[in-house]
């Protein structure tokens, strides 16, 4: 059975392990030095520091290019900022090149078809008005027509 | 140029860019060098792809010059106002897409490694393989918490700020993510066994 003593020295044990980890996690931050006695906990608890030692390394930092930051920062505040730029055009130009390319030419194929569907149209338009046309002169009741 | 006008924007403190920045772009710039960087790392962790970082630094700064007129100090400072637009981001990124965080670790850490250490590069590689895919099984709350310290190095007290908690309570929600990280490795290095002692067995009776 656990005494009352005993929940205390637990609490004040785990409010020590808690204050030195913070102590670790702030001295990892800054790549100061941290030192304390570890003694006073069990091996599983020492582990933790060590936990977070390897954390303290597992995230290195990560450098975005040099052409997102200085395309937004101009996006942001640069002159063409007056002008609000669409959504739709921001993250267009956001896409990876290969998708912009893809889809480039994807529209440009698109566009082509619909053109050359239209054409063919106008075309065949064309060439059934003067078949009409053709048919229409020879029903004419006209005496010079016929 | 940092100097114009007669404000020193280099040397300015946050508060007060904030309220040039209100009718001052150049401020406005200035906050944006200081915080960029920051931003970018904590959604490319919080992500997992370059693609979505820079969609969602782009849409929190965009949103933080459309609020920043509205935007009052009052115990909030424009550090933590900010991460908690991108935080905001974050969150319904996952949302909508409700996708899994997946970092790509060859991209930094093993080719890091290698570079750094190349005799140990593979051991180092797969100990910290491990401790990035228990990271990611770790619930919200406790990722972004690894990610504001140890990414964006950031205090209790600021990381506080941002996740509307008192010093106090960020350093026992730090130590129990600690304990909830070395269960998750000892699951997962159990099932690690298990799989290599099921190997082992299909190997014999082959």
């Amino acid at each position: 059975m656990t005494t009352h003593d005993d929940k205390n020295r637990i609490s004040s044990t785990e409010e020590r392990l808690t204050e030195l980890l913070a102590q670790q996690a702030e001295a990892l931050a800054k790549g100061a030095k941290f030192e304390a006695d570890l003694s006073v906990f069990s091996p599983v608890e020492r582990q933790l520091f060590a936990l977070a030692a390897s954390l303290s390394t597992a995230f290195p930092p990560v450098e975005p290019s040099a052409e997102f930051l200085s395309r937004l920062k101009r996006e942001l505040i640069g002159e063409s900022s007056k002008i609000p730029v669409p959504a739709w055009l921001m993250r267009w130009r956001r896409l990876p090149s290969g998708f912009q390319i893809a889809a480039g030419l994807s529209g440009l194929t698109i566009a082509a078809g619909l053109t050359l569907l239209g054409v063919r149209r106008v075309v065949d338009l064309r060439g059934k008005s003067a078949t009409t046309a053709d048919a229409d002169s020879s029903l004419s009741l006209n005496p010079a027509n016929v | 140029m940092t100097v114009s006008d007669g404000r020193d924007y280099a040397a300015a403190d946050d508060s007060t860019l904030v309220l040039w920045a209100r009718e001052d772009k150049t401020a406005f710039g200035m906050l944006y060098e200081r915080y960029a960087k920051k931003v970018y790392n904590y959604v490319y962790y919080r992500t997992g792809n370059h693609h979505d970082a820079e969609d969602l630094t782009a849409r929190t700064w965009q949103r933080a010059m459309l609020h920043i007129q509205n935007y009052v100090e009052r115990g909030l400072p424009f550090q933590a106002w900010l991460y908690r637009i991108a935080h905001n981001l974050v969150a319904n990124w996952h949302r909508d897409q409700n996708r899994r965080k997946v970092i790509p670790l060859d991209d930094f850490v093993a080719s890091r490694l290698r570079a750094e250490a190349p005799e140990h590069a593979a051991e180092e590689e797969d100990e910290q393989r491990r401790l990035v895919e228990a990271f990611q099984r770790l619930p919200e709350e406790r990722q972004q918490l690894i990610v504001l310290k140890f990414v964006d190095k950031l205090s209790n007290q600021e990381i506080g700020q941002i996740m509307e908690r008192t010093e106090g309570a960020i350093k026992s929600l730090y130590h129990r993510t600690l304990l909830a990280l070395r269960e998750e490795l000892l699951r997962q290095e159990t099932s690690d066994q298990a799989e290599a002692l099921r190997r082992a067995k299909e190997e014999q009776r082959r």
